[in-house]
């Protein structure tokens, strides 16, 4: 942990150095900037545009602007401006003497941050008012008050419709982002991140996804998304650029929105210091019901464990492998139990640590910062936690008054160990949650000699060293196995600000982002999810290389006082490369270590390349007329290396106006201080993936049995190569989103309030899906631009600010999106598998629902026209024909005599049957989004809060459903009770035997209510939930003694919660899941997931 | 001068951004990982691969537990032993490697290929194997896509199951035909192929033995075919001549069998009831030699019901013996003794019986085991009954116990669970294959009241 002492020492040596940029000679302009109210306005930058001269105002308000004397002389005047975010600029001459000028300033609130510009993409700015589309911006503030160190966490409940999924409370693991719904059936696809100009990669990679057993993500350890490699200190703002229109300059990047983010930059003026340390406690809160009152055993007999005999040598052994299933007798008073819910988890700390200089002079800027950042997990043991350090260096300076050279470096190494999780022998919580109450997990090892013991497995020998233990023991799998990824990364770009011509201005970025991660996952020997439980060790390096080059040349013109306008072209070219190899030995020969070498067989190993190039012209031109409405049209052609061969270029056009109607209506006595009405229309595109269409055998491949066990297709020394089950694609396009997005922006009651609204409707065409084709053919999927989704919603924010007094301001902000996904065609196909467990909560986009939707196995109901078997071996018997009109419509629990079967025969008069048809359950879409977010300050304390709410959706509870057939969960304890089904499910029946109470017997419980019975209806839940996600108190402490004693601008201290409190019915551990990480588009699915946590966090800022 | 600096820069700016649109060609666009052709040495080695991973996986599991040589104990495999058929997908692997890489449309590359080299011996090895993967799928779902399949057209037609079958048997007419042939070209694949080394005369017996197979299939329907049976057996495997899967003790050439058990669902299946009794109640020595004693007790062997509602546990239900679940165990598909029960069953059921003959061909097998021979004695269906239960012992672990089982009716099975009278007659066309397949529109005959073509008669 040294390297959390180590920060302070550094802050402390930074924090004593002279203020740097005093040294040079010249006139000095000194001042505050204030709020009209008189609150002092922090980083404030106070410019003199014409020298390209500017200061940064301290917490305090204050600012010195130096100006070198050969730039301006005594007696000369100079135009100051003031500018702060959500306060109106205000200019001031100054007649500079060679003494010390004063100058104050105090600025008009801005709520609506009209004149402010908006990077809009490619190198574009523009005027909030001008804007033609919706308008989401996250700033520095709200990013630190998340207390996210992960930007995609970070983003949770900023803005509507954009939904982030962490995927788990696991250090380190990766959060995956959605706008506006899904309108790709590619799972992984994410929006594109653009930092500073320089797309950067923010792919998942699971290490398990190359281990050959076909598990994939499912299996593993929770990845990173490479976006966890930004610190989220260096971030300005983040502008989410959500609708097609907004998009289209990114052209056929852009089919999943673009998240642009611009980082801190240093100003001219006193060298400015900031150390912020933060300190946060995490830990899990829900945990899932299970029983303590039956012990191991099936049918009631008891079963702990009975001893194996060696077969070779008949020996008897003190081995012994008992059944998995907690069905035997009441556990007698006075045995002990075990709390198996919650006892793998612990509190876990965080310490963050950042610090950052800042300054410059009238040429030359500068903004560093370095940043420690370390977490341990939730989950017992050694092997849970995630180190980031990053370091950032940004610079530019001014080599003629036309030319700007800028520089920006980036360097980051995080390293990353995990637990096994979710669908997985190996995994921890199912290892835990299965265990028979009687057994003590934390014993995992045997006290004699010390060999892993499960509650299936109690008593190893040397005898069991390779055998598997049915379920790992949960503190084996905190303890030993090792899961860990060590990545690298650079991102740099250095770029040409000019302005050859006064009219002309031209951009010039050329930049790379690399990444290379190292991963190891080592599975100890008598590890039971491995081909052997021999152990195993997968090796995985991954690299990531992005070559990005952007010109931009804008050209400003003004026709009339009436009509002006800009006019952009632009060309960008970018290449990326995706490199993997990865190998897996199986049978560790020694014990440790897991290293290749040390392994007995190692599988033929995976290695590819993947290799997207793109070139892309754009244009742009805007109009503004009458300084009152605003007109933009757009245009990007791109040619991309995975466009089919006939298809190798495509154009999308853009266009959008906005209209600031007040300027004709009036301000209706303040009602109305402000009105934009706005219209986009836009087209954007998604890429296809590579290699699509590349007619190819497969190497290295194999075949596998659906349960795992495979082999290779090289045999015998003879390697094969077969063709692969996807047909090559003919023509491949770019997918096609065309959105039409309407909307007004309003400012109310003398600005103390404003509300925006947004209604889009977008329309996805040729998006690409693996269309089945027969398998009969020769080949399962074939990819081809065949799907259409519709994604229609809307999406309002309001702001309120009731209080705005110097020493107490108050402020409320609600945002709400919904967001309706209408899957219309999918050539042909009923539906299209779209992630999900498998065998299990399948999920799937299936024509007429949406995308995600739940395809599983329910009961025997009313309405869906099901014959069932009337004892003779025919399918004679209509269920509707017993069930009334109404009951048919409701598709009502259908119960028999018991002289019919459905697909699992039947237990009899009064219990449901199961229904041998898989059918949509359901969607994992929530029906609405939303968020409140409240500030209230009291003069130096401020006070935020942050609740995050998801109303509708579903979530399947696989957990539930599997433990209910293990014996374990809480609901079994009704083993043996009499009940009807109406009270038992909490749903009304149908049928002969509606009224019929029956028993909850074993045979019940495991065949006809758990997901291994082929049944998951009653486990999908409502995943509706309101979180606290954010609350904290903050204190800037400012004065004399500060200042004065403490040689410092200001220090803040914050205490803040994250997560405090969760209200939902789900019955699962978190509604917020996602099993299989933002590597898969699956949602909804809970197996055995690593939840959330909840953070208590304390931070303090140390400013000069 | 300054505007020279201005341009030259503008210049050098533009130039950099442009030289990227050479980049963008059609040579990008190929995938640098796998190669665009294959050798036939390359693709029978997957052939071989997806052959063995066919006979010993999934289906074969779902066989050993409806016929009750295995039973289900947890999880997916309790439905298995519940007749749960849903909606057939659990099958679809099965299904799909029919057709797919490593199985007809590489087969099919295969002989194309070789035929155009001149090497017959390889193309009459690959139509073997072919006739294997389809003549084990349209025993299974009855009319299956064939002619039509693995060629160009989208939606490949079911073939009515008898055609399948004549097909299937000219086929190996045509594969003996080549495998005949000796031309000087003829190279076949030698080594390559891991079970016979290529040997063409093992591989024409090879075909023999399945001529007689899949006359036997049809014999239900068409009694004729167990003259055509006999004679083409009594030209097949030789004792000490099986086609038994090749593996090695590396695990990814290792046995299914013991991969599933061994590491990939414990404990999901065990032994069945039904053959455990029958070996013990006979002091058949197979009993040791396919199964284990109960982990509580070695000396004890029991097995389960198929639905595993028996009481039995983990410690007290036998599992596959040592033997069969080592990592190299050969797993016989295609033996002699198979070969020999058909000239017993043929010669019993043909129109002509010659009952004599069948019990002989019956006692070459008993005595390898070694079990007492049938005596003169037993005659009329309870030889049937000796036969085909001596079939169902010696295939244990293959599909085609299930198919004599559809064909005879023996030995007699107690359907499981409650509710059926019945084992399952054929699977259900796999909801994939039907939902992107238009000329399958249903899930076919119903598994349970309507058999395949093959199987006009359904066992009580």
């Amino acid at each position: 942990m040294l390297h959390i002492r180590r920060w302070p020492i550094i802050a402390v040596l930074a924090l004593a150095l002279p203020a740097a940029a005093h040294a040079q000679q010249g006139i000095t302009i000194i001042g505050q900037v204030t709020s009209e109210e008189g609150t002092p306005i922090a980083s404030a930058t106070v410019q003199i545009t014409t020298l390209g001269l500017g200061s940064v105002t301290r917490a305090d308000g204050h600012y010195t602007l130096v100006v070198p004397a050969s730039r301006v002389q005594p007696g000369e005047s100079v135009t100051l401006t003031a500018r702060a975010i959500n306060y109106k600029p205000q200019t001031a001459s100054v007649v500079v003497t060679a003494a010390e000028v004063t100058q104050d300033f105090s600025l008009a609130a801005n709520p609506l941050q009209l004149g402010e510009l908006v990077v809009t993409g490619q190198g574009t700015t523009q005027e909030v008012e001008k804007l033609g589309n919706v308008r989401n911006n996250v700033d520095s503030t709200l990013l630190q008050r998340s207390n996210e160190q992960n930007i995609v966490t970070a983003l949770a409940a900023k803005a509507p419709n954009v939904e982030v999924t962490s995927t788990a409370g696991d250090p380190g693991a990766s959060s995956s982002i959605r706008i506006r719904g899904a309108n790709t059936l590619n799972t992984a696809s994410e929006p594109l991140f653009i930092v500073d100009g320089m797309p950067i990669d923010n792919s998942t990679v699971t290490t398990s996804t190359y281990d050959g057993t076909g598990f994939g993500n499912q299996q593993g350890t929770f990845p990173p998304n490479r976006a966890i490699d930004l610190n989220s200190d260096d971030i300005e703002s983040i502008e989410i650029l959500k609708g097609a229109a907004a998009g289209s300059i990114y052209g056929a990047r852009a089919g999943q929105g673009v998240i642009l983010v611009t980082t801190k930059k240093g100003h001219s003026g006193p060298t400015s210091f900031s150390f912020r340390t933060t300190v946060s406690a995490n830990d899990v809160t829900r945990f899932p019901e299970l029983q303590r009152t039956y012990g191991q055993g099936e049918g009631g007999v008891a079963e702990a464990c009975v001893p194996i005999t060696n077969l070779a040598t008949q020996d008897s052994l003190v081995d012994c492998l008992g059944t998995t299933r907690s069905w035997g007798p009441a556990i007698p008073a006075g045995t002990p139990t075990y709390d198996h819910s919650r006892e793998v988890f612990r509190t876990g700390f965080t310490t963050d640590n950042t610090l950052t200089a800042s300054g410059g002079n009238d040429r030359t800027t500068f903004y560093i910062s370095g940043s420690a950042f370390y977490q341990s997990g939730t989950f017992v043991g050694p092997h849970n936690n995630f180190t980031r350090y990053a370091f950032r260096l940004k610079g530019d300076h001014r080599l003629t008054n036309w030319l700007k050279v800028g520089g920006n470096v980036a360097y980051s190494a995080a390293n990353g160990d995990g637990v096994q999780k979710t669908s997985n022998f190996s995994g921890i919580l199912l290892g835990s949650w299965r265990a028979t109450p009687t057994f003590d997990n934390r014993q995992y090892l045997d006290p004699v000699n010390g060999m892993h013991r499960s509650y299936a497995f109690p008593n190893p020998s040397a005898n069991s060293a390779d055998l598997s233990r049915g379920y790992d023991n949960p503190f084996f799998t905190a303890n030993v196995p090792v899961s860990t990824t060590n990545a690298n990364r650079v991102t740099g770009n250095i770029s040409a600000d000019a302005t050859p011509i006064g009219w002309l201005r031209i951009n010039y970025t050329l930049g790379v982002d690399y990444s290379g991660d190292n991963r190891l996952q080592g599975q100890p020997q008598t590890s039971s999810n491995t081909p052997l439980p021999l152990g195993q060790v997968i090796q995985l390096g991954i690299s990531n290389t992005q070559i990005e080059s952007n010109i931009l040349g804008t050209a400003s013109f003004k026709l009339s006082p009436k009509a002006s306008g800009t006019f952009s072209l632009g060309q960008n070219f970018n290449s990326r490369s995706f490199d993997l190899i990865g190998a897996t030995g199986n049978g560790l020969i020694a014990p440790t270590p897991y290293s290749l070498r040390n392994t007995a067989q190692i599988n033929p190993p995976v290695d590819s390349v993947a290799k997207v190039n793109i070139v892309g012209f754009y244009g742009q031109a805007t109009l503004d007329l009458y300084q009152q409405l605003f007109l933009k049209g757009g245009l990007r052609y791109d040619g991309a290396s995975t466009f089919g061969q006939d298809n190798l270029r495509a154009w999308f056009p853009s266009a959008s106006a906005a209209w600031q109607f007040t300027k004709v209506t009036g301000n209706l006595n303040g009602m109305l201080t402000y009105g934009k009405a706005r219209v986009a229309y836009g087209e954007v595109g998604t890429q296809p993936p590579p290699y699509l269409g590349s007619n190819t055998f497969l190497g290295g491949g194999s075949f596998a049995d659906p349960f795992g066990p495979f082999l290779s297709a090289s045999q015998g020394g003879n390697g094969g190569l077969f063709t692969p089950n996807v047909k090559p694609a003919t023509g491949l396009e770019p997918e096609r989103t065309k959105e039409l997005e309407l909307g007004a922006d309003l400012g109310l009651f003398k600005d103390y309030a404003d509300l925006s609204f947004t209604w889009y409707q977008k329309n996805s065409t040729g998006v690409i899906l693996q269309v089945p084709v027969a398998a009969s053919s020769g080949y399962q999927f074939q990819s081809a631009n065949g799907a259409e989704i519709q994604n229609a919603g809307t999406e309002w924010s309001l702001n309120v600010r009731p209080i705005t007094k110097r020493d107490f301001a108050w402020d409320l902000g609600f945002i709400l999106g919904t967001n309706r996904n209408h899957v219309k065609s999918l050539t042909g196909a009923q539906f299209v598998s779209y992630g999900g467990l498998g065998a299990f909560g399948l999920t799937v986009a299936d024509v007429g629902g949406s995308v995600g939707d739940f395809l599983d196995y329910d009961y025997v109901r009313c309405g869906r026209g099901i014959m069932l078997d009337d004892g003779t071996g025919n399918q004679n018997y209509s269920v509707d024909a017993n069930c009334t009109a109404d009951q048919n419509k409701k598709h009502t629990l259908f119960l028999p005599d018991g002289t019919v079967a459905g697909a699992n025969g039947g237990l009899g008069q009064g219990y449901p049957l199961l229904d041998g048809e898989k059918r949509i359950i359901g969607s994992p879409d929530p029906k609405w989004t939303g968020s409140v977010r409240t500030s209230v300050r009291y003069k130096g304390v401020t006070v935020s809060a942050l609740v995050d709410v998801r109303h509708g959706g579903l979530i399947y509870n696989g957990t539930k459903g599997a433990l209910v057939e293990l014996g374990t969960a809480k609901i079994t304890e009704k083993r043996g009770q009499t009940e009807t089904m109406t009270s038992f499910l909490g749903e009304p029946a149908a049928g002969p035997g509606a009224a019929t109470p029956v028993v909850l017997d074993e045979s019940f419980f495991r065949n006809f209510y758990s997901t291994f019975a082929l049944l998951g209806q009653p486990f999908y839940e409502d995943g509706s939930y309101t979180k606290l996600r954010e609350i904290s108190v903050g204190y800037t402490w400012t004065g004399k003694f500060v200042s004065q004693t403490l040689h410092l601008s200001s220090v803040d201290f914050r205490v803040a919660g994250r997560n405090l409190a969760v209200w939902t019915k789900y019955s699962g551990i978190d509604p917020e899941t996602s099993f299989a990480g933002a590597e898969s588009g699956t949602r909804g699915v809970d197996w055995f997931n690593n939840p959330q946590a909840r953070s208590f966090v304390f931070s303090l800022g140390l400013n000069r | 001068m300054r505007n020279g600096v201005r341009f030259s820069l503008l210049a050098l700016g533009l130039s950099i951004a442009v030289s990227g649109c050479d980049l963008t060609g059609p040579k990008l666009s190929d995938n640098p990982n796998d190669p665009s052709a294959a050798s036939n040495v390359s693709l029978l080695s997957s052939a071989q691969a997806n052959l063995w991973v066919q006979s010993e996986a999934d289906l074969a599991r779902t066989v050993c537990v409806w016929l009750q040589q295995c039973s289900g104990r947890q999880s997916q495999y309790l439905s298995v032993g519940n007749y749960s058929l849903g909606d057939g997908d659990f099958w679809f692997q099965n299904y799909a490697a029919t057709y797919g890489g490593g199985g007809l449309i590489d087969l099919r590359r295969i002989q194309s290929s070789s035929l155009q080299a001149g090497d017959s011996t390889f193309a009459g090895i690959a139509a073997v194997m072919e006739v294997w993967l389809v003549g084990t799928a349209a025993d299974i779902w009855g009319d299956v896509p064939y002619s039509q399949a693995a060629t160009s057209v989208a939606n490949p037609a079911l073939d009515p199951q008898q055609q399948v079958y004549d097909h299937l048997q000219a086929k190996l007419d045509s594969a003996i035909a080549f495998l005949s042939d000796t031309g000087g070209r003829n190279v076949g694949p030698k080594g390559a192929e891991l079970v016979y080394g290529g040997n063409d005369s093992l591989w024409i017996r090879m075909a023999e033995t399945l001529k007689a197979r899949y006359f036997m299939h049809v014999a239900e329907r068409i009694p004729a075919a167990y003259d055509s049976a006999l004679v083409h057996a009594q030209l097949g495997i030789r004792q000490g001549q099986d086609y038994n899967n090749y593996h090695t003790s590396v695990l990814t050439s290792s046995n299914i069998w013991f991969q599933f058990f061994t590491t990939a669902a414990l404990n999901y299946v065990a032994a069945g009831q039904f053959l455990v009794d029958q070996l013990k109640n006979t002091s058949d020595p197979r009993l040791r030699e396919y199964y284990s004693g109960t982990p509580v007790d070695t000396t004890v062997f029991a097995g389960g019901l198929p639905d595993g509602s028996d009481g039995l546990t983990a410690g007290t239900i036998s599992s596959l013996s040592a033997t069969r679940e080592a990592p190299d165990f050969q797993q016989p598909l295609v033996t002699w003794a198979e070969t020999q029960l058909i000239i017993a069953e043929a010669n019993f059921s043909k129109a002509a019986p010659d009952e004599a003959a069948a019990r002989a061909a019956l006692n070459n097998v008993l005595a390898t085991v070694p079990m007492p021979p049938v005596g003169g004695g037993v005659t009329g269906p309870a030889l049937l009954n000796a036969i085909m239960t001596e079939k169902y012992i010696q295939l244990f672990q293959t599909i085609e116990v299930w198919s004599d089982y559809r064909r005879t009716c023996l030995p007699a099975f107690t359907a499981f669970p409650t509710g059926y009278t019945r084992l399952p007659r054929r699977l259900p066309y796999p909801l994939q294959e039907r939902n992107a397949n238009p000329s399958i529109p249903d899930p076919g005959p119903d598994p349970f009241t309507g058999g395949n073509w093959n199987d006009p008669n359904p066992c009580p």
